[in-house]
């Protein structure tokens, strides 16, 4: 099964009778789904693209001015 | 309880309220401020169209406070002023509420509730002891004031609102119809274009590094703020990829619209954005009463570093423009009474405004990559592709309507100079009306950030999240980026 494919625990909750947001929002704990391999590549791209701009953006700033 | 029961609840209904008609919001607010800003043009042709309305200088005589805009009207008593004003207001808002299907009686009764709620907030913050600075205190014959400008006016009507919302619920719900703080924000931003277009006129090379450095600003925003908070959410919290995405953009972006449009992306179940927008709109309110204050104290220095800050950190476009609006009117009155600069108004607030302008751009992008990353990678469905259109489904409209006052009275300034002068005094009178929204904006925030029903309602795991994202993460980040791009540039000196 892929990251992708993964059961999500709130498509679970869905097919049993609805406990309530309060009650799924204290569960997810305990029904943790682990960070995808996609995910991480999402978070530390998109961070690593945004510092690279960051210092990009800076010297043009200073450049410009 | 059930997530059906969970929806109907009056907090969240309240933000459904101004969640659902989102799409028609943003044109209204365009069609208004754009219907405003034209009839304020009429100066130019030599028709004092808008001249009537009503407006409160700083007052130590109660008697002599308020007043119509312009000199033709000096002979209207202020009351005639004031409740034309207040006539032309709702039956605009009238067709603007009939457009969204609103009740039309309980929106009217509302409505003259709120503007006059609101004025007498105004009408008070304009009391020389609050609202004088110090060079003005000989002229009031008064010893002490608290320099807070009559915008302080403002933080009054959120306090009134604050104190409907969570002390008076009975009144607040039969005012809700009429409390729309979205609607009346984007108009005002739309109104706002057009002052924005006076500065770049007076001011080319300074709006144009404004601009500039506003898109670089909040390019950055997205990028560094987002991934963090999402990473937190899911490793440290344990929230689901459905509740961390909507969560992370709303703490990161701009709140209610990012989290919707997030949360839309992908394809989240409706109540998880709304519960996220119900957190954003109660911490923002949080943000809106320490955050100017904070800069006043540290940031009256470098004010443009303090009115992106208040562009990056404070949340939802009506409590980020309102805060812009009380840092322009606290850091102006601090730099005159501490070092004698008396900087020019309205550019804290333009910088402010336009850093949240171009986040509001921003979202449907996002929102495009984060459903395509979804839809492509992390939870993928056969026949299912994301759709360019969607940029432009969840991009801003009101925006358009900023955009085009602000260009219009560019393009009028570069054509014809000589009626500079002009254009001014009509986006005087525009200004009017703006800060009317302004104050509606502030007492319609109050009154929907119900403290305690939102606890009520456990949300404190939602609440730990954005409690150590923004003031742990953010509010810093978006004051280091603020302090990288802002540092060194300053509003023009008021001349004289």
């Amino acid at each position: 099964m892929t990251d992708g494919q993964k059961q999500r625990p709130n498509e679970r909750i869905a097919t049993m009778p609805q406990p309530g947001i309060t009650d799924e929002l204290k569960r997810m704990l305990t029904d943790y789904e682990p960070l995808s391999s996609t995910e991480r590549k999402l978070i530390w791209y998109t961070f690593a693209t945004g510092v690279l701009l960051l210092a990009l953006f800076i010297l043009l700033t200073r450049t410009v001015s | 309880m059930s997530n059906d029961a969970t929806l109907t609840t009056p907090a969240v209904e309240s933000l459904q309220q101004i969640i659902q008609p989102r799409i028609s919001e943003d044109w209204l607010a365009v069609c208004i401020g754009t219907f405003i800003f034209a009839v304020s043009l009429g100066l130019l042709f030599g028709a004092d169209l808008l001249g009537w309305s009503i407006t409160t200088s700083v007052w130590i005589d109660s008697s002599k406070a308020l007043a119509p805009a312009s000199k033709p009207y000096a002979a209207l008593p202020w009351i005639v002023s004031l409740i034309a004003t207040y006539a032309f207001l709702l039956v605009v808002l009238l067709i603007a509420a009939k457009a969204l299907g609103a009740n039309l009686a309980r929106f009217a009764a509302g409505f003259t509730a709120i503007f006059f709620l609101s004025y007498a907030c105004w009408f008070l913050g304009s009391w020389a002891y609050i609202a004088a600075t110090p060079d003005k205190r000989t002229a009031f014959k008064i010893p002490w004031s608290l320099s807070l400008t009559n915008e302080s006016g403002y933080i009054i009507a959120l306090i009134a609102g604050l104190i409907i919302g969570n002390f008076l619920p009975s009144i607040a719900r039969s005012i809700k119809e009429a409390i729309r703080p979205e609607l009346y924000i984007k108009t005002a931003i739309v109104i706002l274009g057009g002052f924005l277009g006076i500065a770049a006129l007076e001011q080319r090379h300074l709006a144009t590094t404004v601009i500039f450095r506003g898109v670089c600003a909040i390019i950055e925003a997205y990028l560094i703020y987002w991934p963090i908070v999402y990473f937190i959410s899911r490793r440290y919290f344990g929230f689901s990829r459905e509740w961390a995405a909507p969560l992370a953009s709303g703490i990161s972006i701009c709140g209610v619209s990012a989290a919707i449009a997030t949360g839309g992306a992908i394809r989240a179940r409706p109540i998880v954005p709304i519960m996220v927008s119900s957190l954003v709109v109660v911490f923002a309110v949080i943000e809106l009463m320490v955050l100017p204050f904070a800069a006043q104290h540290f940031l009256s220095g470098q004010p443009l570093v303090a009115a992106a800050w208040m562009g990056l950190a404070v949340k939802t476009d009506g409590a980020a423009v309102a805060a812009g609006v009380i840092t322009d009117s606290l850091i102006r009155a601090q730099a005159l009474t501490g070092a004698g600069i008396a900087y020019q108004p309205g550019w804290i607030l333009s910088v402010t405004t336009t850093v949240k302008v171009f986040i509001d751009i921003f979202i449907g992008v996002w929102a495009f990559i984060l459903a395509w990353v979804w839809s492509a990678k992390i939870e993928p469905k056969p026949g299912e592709k994301v759709r360019l259109r969607e940029i432009w489904e969840r991009f801003p409209k009101f925006i358009l309507g900023y955009v085009a006052t602000f260009l219009i009275v560019l393009a009028i300034g570069i054509a014809s100079p000589a009626i500079i002068p002009k254009v001014k005094a009509a986006m005087g009178q525009a200004n009017v009306f703006r800060a009317i929204f302004f104050l509606l904006t502030f007492f319609a925030i109050g009154v929907l950030s119900n403290f305690r029903r939102l606890w009520q309602e456990g949300f404190a795991k939602l609440a730990a999240v954005y409690v150590l994202c923004l003031f742990g993460y953010i509010i810093w980040v978006g004051l280091l980026i603020s302090w990288l791009f802002f540092h060194g540039v300053f509003p023009p000196i008021v001349k004289g």
